[in-house]
């Protein structure tokens, strides 16, 4: 378990301060801080492909499902944190890309071919989920998606020849020669999990992420700077929702079993902690949610209720003592006037003299 | 046809009844509270305990109403005022982690096994043209429209106009003297007595059990949007408009899509008269 812990506190560690509000607009980086952080970032994914060769099977599993939540969570992250919209049909379109990819390989599609067309085929879904929905606002937008959420996996429930229904059905596991299963899925994995991430930080720190927050922040008001805000709520949708379904192929391939009540609002809740509790709308929230909601599961599995109660507890205890999600932790300590005082505390200008303002 | 009606109508009752419990903390104390059904359920539980050792049955709902009263008033003092002003979904997270954690609680202490609450009136019907009624029906149904004209009621009094007030601006309604803790404790009590009442409708008619809670949430959840989480009639008349889109759902088309097409309807009501179902409803322009 502590070679999972040491990957996961490299990264938070890359995160310059200036990313935790989204909402202003950041300073530029001198150079040497910008150095520091691709080392960091190269290290962390250096790290993170030499895992499987050094720890358990056990291990490399929770790393797995930790990958696979972090990159439906930062798909989810853009609709809900990014561009502000409670879209509660997440864990439904993750369902249909472990659906969509497990059906496909049965039918003799390639697995790696599958993801990308249960990406584009989710991003379609989600469109016309969003389509609808999108005149809607808060608590109703949330309300009419989870609804198309649930007819989703009725009809998963229901279609009882392709996905065998209730029961659910065996994955077909796709193996790299010469390797373990369990490795070559979560290698797989890994690399899906770097990309998503390395795009969506390029994504969102560029023109799109900032319109998104104008979107998010403004409303229909951003039509008189010539931007669509419906253009881009649906592009926010369709991209969660491709994300959410290769995430979904890969659970699959990680699970090998797959059946419809693992998708409904057992896994619906676990999304929206890892987006809230990491830090909505930050870069690195979705992996620390994601995490932190495995590493509670996977350390209170032995408690039977008494899981459910820690995990609900911890729930409660992060939102009320980190309102920013864990990615606000090292700011709120550094401020906070007991840890200063000890700590390295120095006074604003001083420290924008280090920064090279 | 009419039986199905009949059921929708006592099933809508439960769900307006907690969608109302919902509405009223949301209202007085601007809570999303995803943890009413919980609340309800270990009332009930409490009060079925006792019915089940011997006390007589007006005397254990008489304890299940001051056990709801109790469990919501002791959460909001313990926690959710210490949170008052965090925005909505953050508060919506906080009441979702109580409710795992409550649930699981109330699975510890009672076991996972389906309950009943059985009333003196429980099984006998009453037969009207050929039709036989279930009292327990009779008794929700007419429960649930008593509930809600008495909570319209109470929101035209002074308490309720404060609440009102403090719903409205927090800070204004402190400094015209409104006691901002007290109103917010009284939202609670009341919600948590109308949810108690609302379990304990269902626990008299059907089996009860931590997993039923967790549904009937969603159910008191689309209740409260369909009053756009302001309008009590709105929230009345959407929870009765579920239940009966379901049971019809479940004769005609299958039991098992029943949730998925109540819910369907439900985004179709919104979607075609957003502001006609009730004026709380907002529209986002696009």
């Amino acid at each position: 378990m502590s070679e999972v812990t040491t990957r996961l506190d490299v990264e938070p560690a890359d995160e310059p301060p200036i990313e935790e509000d989204p909402g202003t607009p950041a300073p530029s980086a001198p150079r040497n801080w910008t150095a520091v952080k691709l080392v960091g970032l190269l290290l962390a994914i250096v790290l993170l492909f030499a895992l499987p060769f050094f720890v358990n099977t056990y291990v490399l599993f929770v790393a797995n499902l930790t990958l696979v939540y972090a990159i439906a969570t930062l798909g989810f992250n853009i609709l809900v944190g990014w561009s502000g919209q409670i879209g509660l049909a997440h864990a439904a379109l993750f369902a249909i890309g472990a659906y969509g990819s497990t059906i496909g390989v049965e039918y003799g599609v390639p697995f790696l071919a599958t993801m990308p067309l249960v990406g584009i085929g989710a991003a379609l879904i989600a469109v016309l989920i969003g389509f609808p929905a999108i005149r809607l606002t808060g608590f109703f937008l949330a309300i009419a998606t989870l609804a198309f959420g649930f007819v989703i996996v009725e009809t998963l429930t229901a279609a009882n020849d392709l996905t065998g229904g209730g029961g659910g059905m065996i994955v077909e596991v796709w193996t790299l020669p010469g390797i373990t299963s369990s490795a070559s899925t979560y290698f797989l994995t890994a690399v899906v999990a770097v990309v998503a991430f390395l795009v969506a930080r390029h994504a969102l720190h560029g023109r799109f992420g900032r319109t998104l927050q104008a979107v998010r922040q403004l409303g229909t008001l951003v039509g008189s700077l010539g931007v669509s805000a419906l253009r881009y709520r649906l592009f926010a949708f369709a991209i969660s929702g491709a994300i959410a379904a290769v995430a979904g192929a890969l659970y699959a391939q990680l699970q090998t079993f797959i059946f419809p009540a693992m998708f409904d609002l057992n896994l619906l809740v676990p999304f929206l902690v890892m987006v809230f509790v990491g830090g909505a709308g930050s870069l690195f929230g979705p992996i620390i949610g994601a995490a932190f909601a495995v590493v509670l599961v996977e350390v209170f599995q032995d408690l039977g209720d008494l899981q459910a109660i820690a995990y609900g507890l911890a729930l409660m205890i992060a939102i009320a003592v980190l309102p920013g999600g864990l990615v606000s932790l090292g700011a709120e300590l550094r401020n906070s006037r007991l840890v200063g005082r000890f700590g390295r505390q120095r006074s604003a200008s001083k420290r924008l003299v280090r920064r090279g303002q | 046809m009419l039986q199905s009606i009949l059921s929708g109508l006592e099933a809508g009752s439960w769900y307006s009844l907690l969608g109302l419990a919902i509405v009223v903390v949301m209202k007085a104390a601007d809570v999303p509270n995803f943890a009413m059904a919980e609340i309800g359920l270990f009332a009930t539980y409490i009060g079925a305990t006792l019915a089940e050792e011997g006390v007589s049955f007006w005397v254990a709902v008489l304890v299940t109403l001051v056990a709801g009263v109790i469990a919501a008033v002791a959460i909001d003092i313990a926690v959710m005022r210490r949170l008052a002003g965090r925005g909505h979904f953050p508060l919506l997270l906080m009441t979702i982690g109580l409710s795992l954690a409550l649930n699981a609680l109330i699975g510890r202490i009672w076991g996972q096994q389906a309950r009943r609450f059985d009333a003196p009136w429980s099984g006998s019907f009453l037969g009207i043209g050929g039709v036989d009624i279930s009292w327990s029906q009779i008794v929700t149904i007419v429960l649930g429209l008593v509930g809600a004209i008495a909570i319209t009621a109470f929101f035209r009094s002074s308490i309720g106009a404060q609440m009102r007030a403090v719903a409205e601006d927090r800070a204004t309604a402190r400094l015209m003297g409104v006691n901002v803790r007290r109103v917010s404790g009284i939202a609670w009590g009341i919600g948590g007595a109308i949810a108690a009442v609302a379990v304990m409708l269902q626990a008299q008619s059907t089996l009860v059990s931590t997993h039923s809670a967790s549904s009937l949430i969603i159910y008191g959840f689309v209740a409260a949007t369909m009053g756009g989480f302001v309008s009590l009639i709105g929230t009345f008349v959407g929870g009765l408009a579920l239940g009966i889109i379901q049971a019809l759902a479940g004769l005609y088309i299958s039991t098992r899509i029943e949730f998925a097409v109540a819910l369907l309807a439900v985004v179709l009501v919104l979607l075609a008269r957003p502001s006609g179902f009730t004026a709380g409803l907002r529209l986002r322009d696009v």
